[in-house]
């Protein structure tokens, strides 16, 4: 594999040892120990065997020919879409239905429909001679659907995923900042109106009056507006209370020091009770004690942390930003439009999620439900993020025609 | 303006993501960390207190006075109690306790809603019984196990322990003490609650976020010095008491009259009886009084929770002149022949006739056969020739009217007046004369306790040097032991006396007894040394007096004071007892010396 020309070892190297360490974290995450108590989860051997799967998943993408990666895009969009409607109907897990239940394994239709948006709306979008208000458009019609399936399972912080890929993908097909902020507008409704309803309409008037006198097309203005509304009333509605206790709870976590905030506070107190050096591998308090819940998913890195220390996060920090360099460096060696505005939309999702994941785990953004990119237990999360990977040295190897 | 280019963007977006995530990692894990180990510890520790078992008390020889015996206790943990009415009703029936008592409880303990609060103390098996048939529907009801004390002599100097309240709380809850602990609250419990109490141990339990104690501190505590503090008991102490001459003292003090017996050491200050009728069963404060033994004690007019010996003041009356007769002979106003006005059973002072109490009168006598038949006119004269205010530091000197110092907390001072506190009484026109004439043979506006006489008999006995009574004898812990001398030094005070004028003053009291006309000639026993004054103090008009004796006992070296509160005459009720108190501990001392 790595005889392949142009072939990008640092952006491997960097993925493998992301993966190898987030296997090694699950393992720790896996075991309970104190005195003489011993117990295992089997996460990790599961973890090892989605990572052996992906091996082969890696060689197969860049081996492909790029005719049926693209004649999949559009099937691959609709298939995701379909399990995104079933995934609805299945039993509820924790209060959501976010995963199909396959034998021992559980299906995350999310995390599929991930990066098959990103690659029919870069597919959209690259189309040459369109008008910035018809990418717009698009990609917002494209990205709609698969929104407000995850909102409704519900899934706030895949929601929020999504957003930010299609924001940071419309700027890469050079739409104006201006347009992109009228796509922002319902985000900041919604977030505006878990604080207040007064607030969020406050905003959406304000916001309406500004594009009002900057001479937009009156039907840019009304669909606007109209969404503005209808995002703030459906979230003002659908949202659970929990997810209101978690945003609010995030502002001040020891409101509910045994609720909504226990998860935070616990994560702090393991993170920085870790201190510069840790307390050693497997030797995690916290972890052991089981103060903190959900430590092999979206609380992994504060095992991490705890376990770890300081120096050793900074270690973490770095691969994460290696990577997250070398994407950055390979859009500038990727000349076809389409797989620019791809590359573009999974540097912002793996960018976001490992972002907001950290900074719920240190406490500095709200509880949002977001994995780790190749650290958190869960095997569609994993697949799909190092496919998307995959992606990106296949664009890089493959570099194309000039369309 | 120059357009950035998007990768530009993008890179600037990532170094600001990754510079906010190590700025707020590095403050949590580096800034903050101490802190969050903290938090850390606090989540998963979880200490236990171990209480140290309190010392015991026992007799110079080993007699047990206080010992510890295992009570059960209930407690109520306020945080499961799910109906409180059902909890009243149920308490009220098997504990004598009210409604309001249990809002009290609950009022006080509202901080502490998930910890054992122990709300009754010491139950009857009969009340453990049936309480336990019914604990399952009260969650909030534990049975805990701890020590309780049992006294076998009910008594005035060892006092008794209670459980700490709010107040002592409050203060001591830094210090190694819990809402659930016992500390002394009168008496030798009090004084010496330091060493008594020891020190309580810690366990650290390990538990789980369900606060499920796992029950072992293994594995993860590699890096820290995590070890459970094992309690050090308190000191077991010996006092002073002889138990055996303690009993003996009880059983022949007259039943129905109230009063005080203390026996000393003259040499050496310890305390050999300390007895203070009526007495009271101490341990009715181990477990929850019920409120008609309460009312009942509490309305006794004979007040048994009073100390005579060392917290109740009386006049001392004829026992009292041999400081008058001391301050006499020491400030040169007569010498041991110097007679002084003529008895016919009283004197004339102005326009008033004193009587003497004996109303035959005694004919004209020197100190000492003034001493030895107690001739009140003696003193009436001698008084004439005195100052109040030297007489007042004379008798401070002497040490009454000033706390012995004795290790027993809470020590009455005891009072003699001076000029100016006449003044400020009865106004400046007062007859001080008037008042001296009382004040010298023991009477008028002097308090004293027994304690105080009988210090001041041992300091007349130790030829002048007066010591300080005390009944710890040694603390001991295993083998560390300490005696009282590692507690208190310099405990002897010179006597305002010259050595020949101590001579004088214990001639006159071997006279009291010897002599066929002293006032205590009743207890003189052939081939004994004994000495000793009586007194029988006028403290209100037509009520009985207060009978004295004070003396001791050359072979034996114990000084002793006997006070009966109105008990009549000091020689025929107070003397008497005294002799037996001799003959008791001198055949004692003889059977044990004969064993050795």
């Amino acid at each position: 594999m790595l005889k392949i020309k142009n072939f990008d070892t640092g952006l491997f190297m960097a993925w493998f040892i992301l993966v190898s360490l987030g296997i090694v974290t699950i393992y720790t995450a896996s075991i309970t120990t104190y005195g003489e108590f011993y117990h295992v989860n089997n996460y990790y051997v599961k973890q090892f065997i989605f990572f052996m799967a992906i091996i082969p998943i890696f060689y197969l993408v860049l081996k492909i020919p790029f005719f049926i990666i693209d004649a999949l895009i559009i099937p691959g969009y609709i298939i995701s879409i379909i399990l995104l409607v079933i995934v609805l109907f299945t039993p509820e897990i924790n209060g959501s239905n976010r995963w199909i239940q396959i034998g021992t394994f559980r299906l995350q239709p999310s995390e599929i429909a991930k990066i098959t948006t990103i690659l029919i709306v870069s597919k959209f979008l690259a189309k040459p001679h369109q008008g910035d208000l018809r990418k717009i458009f698009i990609g917002f019609a494209l990205v709609i659907t698969p929104i407000f399936l995850i909102m409704i399972e519900p899934d706030f912080g895949t929601t929020l995923v999504f957003w930010v890929t299609i924001f940071a993908m419309l700027l890469a097909a050079d739409v104006p900042i201006i347009y992109l902020l009228i796509l922002l507008a319902p985000i900041i409704s919604i977030s505006l109106v878990i604080l207040s309803p007064f607030s969020s309409l406050f905003f959406i008037l304000l916001f309406s009056f500004v594009m009002f006198k900057l001479k937009f097309h009156w039907v840019i203005q009304a669909v606007s507006f109209i969404a503005n509304i209808f995002a703030s009333l459906v979230f003002w509605q659908i949202l659970k209370p929990y997810q209101i206790n978690r945003i609010l709870t995030f502002i001040d976590p020891t409101r509910d020091p045994l609720g909504a905030g226990y998860q935070v506070i616990q994560s702090k107190i393991a993170i920085g009770s870790g201190g510069l050096w840790g307390k050693g591998f497997l030797h995690g308090t916290q972890k052991n004690l089981d103060f903190l819940p959900e430590h092999h998913t979206d609380f992994i890195f504060s095992v991490y942390g705890e376990e770890l220390g300081f120096l050793l996060s900074l270690v973490l920090f770095s691969l994460f930003f290696f990577l997250l360099i070398k994407i950055i460096k390979s859009i500038d060696k990727i000349y076809v439009l389409e797989r620019k505005i791809a590359t573009v939309g999974i540097f912002s999702f793996l960018f976001f999620q490992m972002f907001v994941n950290i900074g719920m785990n240190i406490g500095i953004v709200p509880t949002t439900g977001v994995p780790l990119p190749f650290i958190s237990y869960g095997g569609s999360n994993l697949v799909i993020n190092s496919i998307s990977i995959a992606l990106i040295q296949k664009y890089i190897v493959e570099k194309g025609f000039m369309k | 303006m120059n357009k950035l280019s998007l990768t530009q963007i993008l890179l600037f977006i990532l170094l600001l993501g990754f510079a906010i995530l190590v700025i707020a990692l590095a403050k949590l894990q580096i800034i903050d960390g101490g802190q969050y180990t903290e938090y850390a510890e606090n989540n998963y520790i979880k200490k236990r207190r171990l209480d140290a078992n309190r010392g015991e008390i026992y007799d110079r020889n080993g007699l047990p006075i206080a010992q510890n015996y295992p009570a059960i206790n209930l407690a109520i943990v306020p945080g499961f109690i799910e109906d409180k009415d059902s909890l009243k009703t149920f308490l009220s029936t098997f504990i004598d306790v009210s409604d309001e008592d249990i809002d009290n409880f609950l009022y006080e303990t509202r901080f502490r809603q998930f910890q054992e609060n122990i709300f009754s103390y010491n139950l009857k098996e009969k009340q453990v019984a049936k309480i336990a048939e019914h604990i399952n529907f009260f969650p909030e009801l534990r049975f805990v196990i701890s020590n309780t004390r049992k006294y076998h002599i009910p008594n005035h100097f060892t006092g008794y322990i209670g459980r700490i309240n709010q107040q002592e709380y409050a203060i001591l809850k830094d210090q190694d003490y819990h809402y659930n602990s016992y500390l002394g609250k009168t008496g030798i419990e009090k004084q010496y609650e330091a060493i008594l109490k020891g020190v309580d141990g810690v366990k650290l339990d390990l538990v789980n976020a369900k606060g499920r104690n796992l029950d072992l501190f293994r594995g993860i505590s590699n890096n820290r010095d995590v070890i459970n503090i094992e309690p050090i008991n308190g000191m077991d102490l010996n006092l002073t008491i002889d138990l055996k001459l303690q009993q003996m003292i009880d059983d022949t003090f007259p039943p129905d009259l109230n009063g005080a017996v203390v026996v000393m050491n003259y040499e050496n200050g310890e305390v050999l009886a300390y007895v203070s009728r009526p007495e009271f069963d101490q341990n009715i404060f181990m477990s929850k009084i019920p409120t008609t033994v309460w009312d009942s004690i509490r309305s006794n007019p004979s007040q048994p929770f009073l100390d005579r010996v060392s917290k109740a003041v009386y006049p001392p009356g004829s026992v009292f002149k041999i400081l008058t007769a001391g301050y006499g002979l020491e400030n040169k106003i007569v010498n041991r022949w110097t007679k002084l006005s003529y008895c016919d059973g009283g004197m004339q002072i102005g326009n008033r006739y004193v009587k003497c109490w004996n109303h035959f009168g005694h004919g004209s006598l020197n100190v000492i056969d003034a001493l030895k038949v107690s001739c009140d006119v003696y003193f009436y004269d001698l008084s004439f020739r005195m100052d109040l205010d030297n007489f007042c530091y004379f008798v401070k000197d002497s040490m009454l009217s000033e706390k012995t110092g004795i290790d027993i907390p809470d020590e009455a001072k005891g009072f003699f007046p001076t000029t100016q506190w006449y003044i400020d009484a009865y106004g400046k026109y007062v007859s001080i004369r008037g008042q001296m004439v009382n004040l010298s043979i023991g009477q008028g506006e002097m308090y004293m306790t027994p304690l105080q006489i009988c210090a001041l008999y041992a300091g007349i006995a130790n030829d002048g040097l007066w010591i300080k009574p005390h009944l710890l004898k040694k603390a001991s812990r295993g083998q560390e032991i300490l005696t009282f001398d590692d507690f208190m030094q310099n405990r002897e005070i010179k006597l305002p006396f010259s050595d020949e004028n101590i001579a004088i003053i214990q001639e006159s009291l071997r006279k009291v007894i010897t002599n066929y006309d002293g006032t205590a000639h009743s207890i003189n026993r052939p081939n004994r040394n004994i000495y000793g004054k009586t007194g029988s103090a006028e403290h209100k008009v037509g009520s009985v007096t207060h009978a004295w004796f004070s003396g001791y006992d050359k072979d034996t070296k114990i000084a002793i004071s006997v006070f009966v509160q109105e008990g009549g005459g000091g020689g025929s009720v107070a003397a008497p007892i005294a002799g037996q108190v001799f003959d008791f501990y001198y055949n004692y001392l003889g059977n044990n010396n004969a064993k050795n």
